[in-house]
């Protein structure tokens, strides 16, 4: 019921877009039809051009505020100017009293949302937060490129790339890239990018939604270097020249090869979960944060244990002892997931300042290889690894197993990793 | 910030009051008070020069920038031309005002001459406060935001190509940039206009672009404390704080987009739609055209909602039937001129607009 009326009625009943005055226009407009004998006939045109253009609105665009924003400030103005002719025949003090309790009304509704209006006041305002990607997009401009056809595949809706950066791109709604889509596998799927549409890089907003992105995912994952990443949403993927020895990547799930990594490299203690030295019931060691966490034994992809997590709204999360040292340094964080819930869990990294996510699991039910980079910000006031982070949803039943998280310095990729200790092996 | 001072102090201020003087001399009956004509007027100066450069990038494509900069200020200068006698009328009716609001508050007694100090102080602290940050801080922040990025982009492209076809070219050939809108190009072709005159300076800025948002939301706060102020000062200082107060409004106060640029005209429509139907004068029905066409030129809901106005004209308007239709015509004619004509080429050579929706069939 709530959504329907702020869907068809929102210009009267969204008090955090449009205050909370704009419901008078619903008894005003009462009062003006009971008079409508009295009412000229600029009065009714005017009414009957509104009532056209809400119905219009609410219809096609009810749901979006910008759209009913159209009808605001004339209907604000409309239901002063009406409700004027009301009181204006009453006593000073009481048109005062009705203009007074209108203020106080207008000032309470500010109050109770001004957290809506705080992220843009200091965006916009103030600058406080500069959350503009000037970085990225001075680094794709400074991308020296013999070949003039190398292109940028887009996957962003925000539109930066085509107003700021001079480079040729090819849009992720492109009608060219159905090629791109028609493709069976990956692999094909790559050749097409990389040879028939001649793309070279692929710009990613974090956010980014498109029925094909489980394949892009697998590109980006598998055949792609990473080489400038946005502290807020805008990553640049470079498309590998030549595939890596696929005998090696074949390697990627040798449990040997990677506890070896987790001994060596990574930066998170007891990442394979394989140590509970308070039990099978609490928390692994060295993880934190809340939700309900017990050992795994069966569905495991490191080691002889996994993090089994049921329930909503959790974090399992690990600092970084010695964070500091790591401030202005890229770190990279990957951790297998495991779940059938579509788009509710990912890994987060948070430095008290900025975050950066990873991409969500697709929910298909299958061990997947999330990955997350991040800078940490000069005035970081701690390191937080979030190796599983989940959307509140409402279902308390949903679960998750989480193995084999990593947390390695500089920006990497997980064949890159293989790679590394494949050679140091030989 | 001084060749977006020169920007919009010709575009916006300039060309308006140019405009405006031309509308006092279609005002044979008197009826309408020139300051209001001057406040909506403000609002004509960006519109027109955006028609102008429309019509030019249709029917004279590919000419250099020298050309359609010549080719509006020789426009403007015409229009100048005609409405040359009303710039004294214009000035002297200022002057009166002034001189009018100075004698009232000679002859109000203390408390009313401190309350109407205190009163326009609170209104110049606010403003003069506001168009601080703005100008320090808000207008210095890059272009953002999907929708001003991607009319910008366009803008762009029109700068490049002196063109329109390439609103109808997407993929664009030359970036790969893919921009499917129903909306006329008349927000986009403001940047092409800063564009035009930047490239004289050999500069390439954007400040005159993103600073129409709150240029055309102060407006559009302008006409609502106009018309409350005729009612009470502080009905109008309410009316005000409510308005900025809703959020979706502050919004276009801060951030770089298009919606006050299309709310104003279609608000300003409306005032036009009422005053055609009681007085029936002549500068009221081209205003209700103009204002109608400029509305749809901004935005697809503009041209959409203005068909209403037609409807309303021809049933509220007294008269017999062969009148009703020959005025509801001509309005309809002046929307086509005023912008309108850009869905009519897009309908039946473009995208289908919202009717065939031909190049959105892919991916929506």
């Amino acid at each position: 019921m709530g959504s329907w009326l702020e869907r068809y009625l929102g210009l009267f009943l969204n008090f955090e877009y449009f205050g909370n005055l704009t419901w008078l226009a619903i008894p005003l407009f009462v009062y003006f039809v009971a008079t409508i004998k009295k009412r000229k006939r600029w009065e009714m045109a005017v009414a009957f051009v509104f009532i056209l253009s809400l119905v219009s609105l609410g219809i096609k665009g009810g749901w979006w505020n910008r759209y009913i924003l159209t009808l605001y400030p004339f209907t604000l103005t409309a239901i002063f100017l009406l409700g004027w002719q009301l009181i204006k025949k009453r006593s000073h003090g009481f048109q005062i009293g009705v203009l007074a309790i209108c203020g106080m009304a207008v000032f309470f509704n500010y109050d109770h949302f001004k957290d809506t209006y705080k992220p843009f006041w200091e965006y916009k305002v103030i600058v406080k937060d500069d959350r503009f990607p000037h970085g990225i997009l001075k680094f794709i401009n400074s991308i020296e490129d013999s070949s003039s056809e190398s292109q940028f595949l887009v996957c962003s809706t925000r539109g930066l790339f085509y107003y700021y950066s001079n480079k040729k791109g090819i849009d992720s709604r492109d009608p060219r890239l159905q090629i791109f889509h028609r493709q069976k596998s990956k692999e094909a799927a790559l050749d097409v990018l990389k040879n028939q549409l001649k793309v070279k890089y692929i710009l990613l907003h974090w956010n980014f939604k498109a029925w094909w992105i489980q394949r892009l995912k697998n590109i980006v994952t598998n055949d792609c270097d990473l080489i400038y990443q946005d502290k807020y949403e805008l990553s640049l993927y470079r498309i590998r020249e030549k595939d890596l020895d696929r005998k090696d990547i074949k390697k990627d799930l040798d449990k040997e090869r990677l506890e070896n990594i987790f001994v060596n490299d990574s930066l998170l203690r007891n990442g394979s979960f394989e140590n509970w030295t308070n039990g099978p019931f609490k928390n692994p060691d060295f993880f934190g944060g809340a939700g309900y966490v017990t050992q795994e034994d069966k569905e495991v992809k490191i080691g002889k244990y996994s993090a089994k997590i049921t329930g909503d709204d959790f974090n399992l999360i690990q600092y970084l002892s010695n964070f500091e040292d790591y401030k202005e340094k890229k770190i990279t964080c990957f951790a297998w997931v495991k779940t059938d819930v579509p788009n509710k869990y990912r890994i987060q990294i948070y430095n008290g300042i900025d975050s950066s996510f990873s991409f969500r699991h697709s929910g298909k039910g299958r061990w997947e290889l999330l990955q997350v980079n991040h800078t940490v910000n000069p005035q970081a006031k701690f390191v937080k690894v979030r190796v599983i982070q989940a959307a509140k949803t409402g279902k308390a039943d949903d679960v998750v197993y989480v193995d084999g998280a990593l947390l390695l310095e500089g920006y990497w990729n997980i064949n890159d990793l293989l790679s590394k200790h494949a050679i140091e092996e030989k | 910030m001084i060749l977006f001072a020169l920007q919009f102090i010709l575009t916006n201020i300039i060309f308006s009051a140019i405009t405006c003087t031309l509308l006092i001399r279609l005002d044979k009956e008197r009826i309408h008070s020139h300051l209001e004509l001057l406040l909506y007027s403000l609002g004509l100066g960006p519109v027109l020069t955006s028609l102008l450069l429309y019509y030019l990038l249709l029917f004279f494509p590919h000419h250099s920038n020298l050309f359609y900069l010549l080719f509006i200020f020789s426009v403007y200068l015409f229009l100048s031309f005609l409405g040359r006698k009303y710039f004294s009328v214009l000035l002297n009716d200022i002057t009166r005002k002034i001189k009018g609001a100075k004698k009232t508050f000679k002859s109000l007694n203390t408390y009313h001459q401190i309350e109407s100090i205190l009163f326009t102080s609170v209104l110049i602290i606010f403003l003069a406060l506001f168009l601080f940050l703005y100008l320090t801080n808000t207008l210095q922040t890059p272009l953002d935001g999907t929708d001003a990025l991607r009319y910008g982009t366009l803008g762009k492209i029109f700068f490049e190509e002196k063109s329109i076809e390439f609103r109808w070219i997407q993929p664009y050939p030359e970036t790969g940039s893919y921009i499917l809108v129903n909306q006329a190009p008349s927000f986009s072709l403001l940047l092409t206009w800063e564009k035009i005159m930047d490239s004289f300076f050999t500069v390439d800025k954007d400040i005159y672009y993103k600073s129409l948002s709150a240029y055309y939301a102060l407006l559009i706060l302008g006409v609502s404390v106009l018309w409350l102020s005729k009612k009470s000062k502080y009905l109008a200082l309410l009316g005000a704080f409510a308005l900025l107060f809703g959020f979706a409004f502050f919004q276009t106060l801060i951030t770089q987009h298009l919606d006050s640029y299309r709310i104003f005209f279609l608000v300003i429509s409306w005032i036009f739609l009422a005053y055609a139907v009681e007085k029936k004068d002549f500068l009221s029905f081209f205003l209700l055209g103009t204002f109608s066409g400029f509305a749809a030129f901004a935005h697809t809901i503009g041209a959409v909602l203005v068909t209403f106005n037609c409807l309303a004209l021809f049933i509220f308007m007294k008269g017999n039937l062969k009148d009703k239709l020959t005025k509801t015509t001509s309005v309809i004619i002046l929307i086509i001129a005023g912008g309108w004509l850009h869905y009519i080429l897009d309908i039946f050579w473009g995208f289908g607009w919202i009717i065939f929706k031909r190049a959105i069939t892919y991916w929506g």
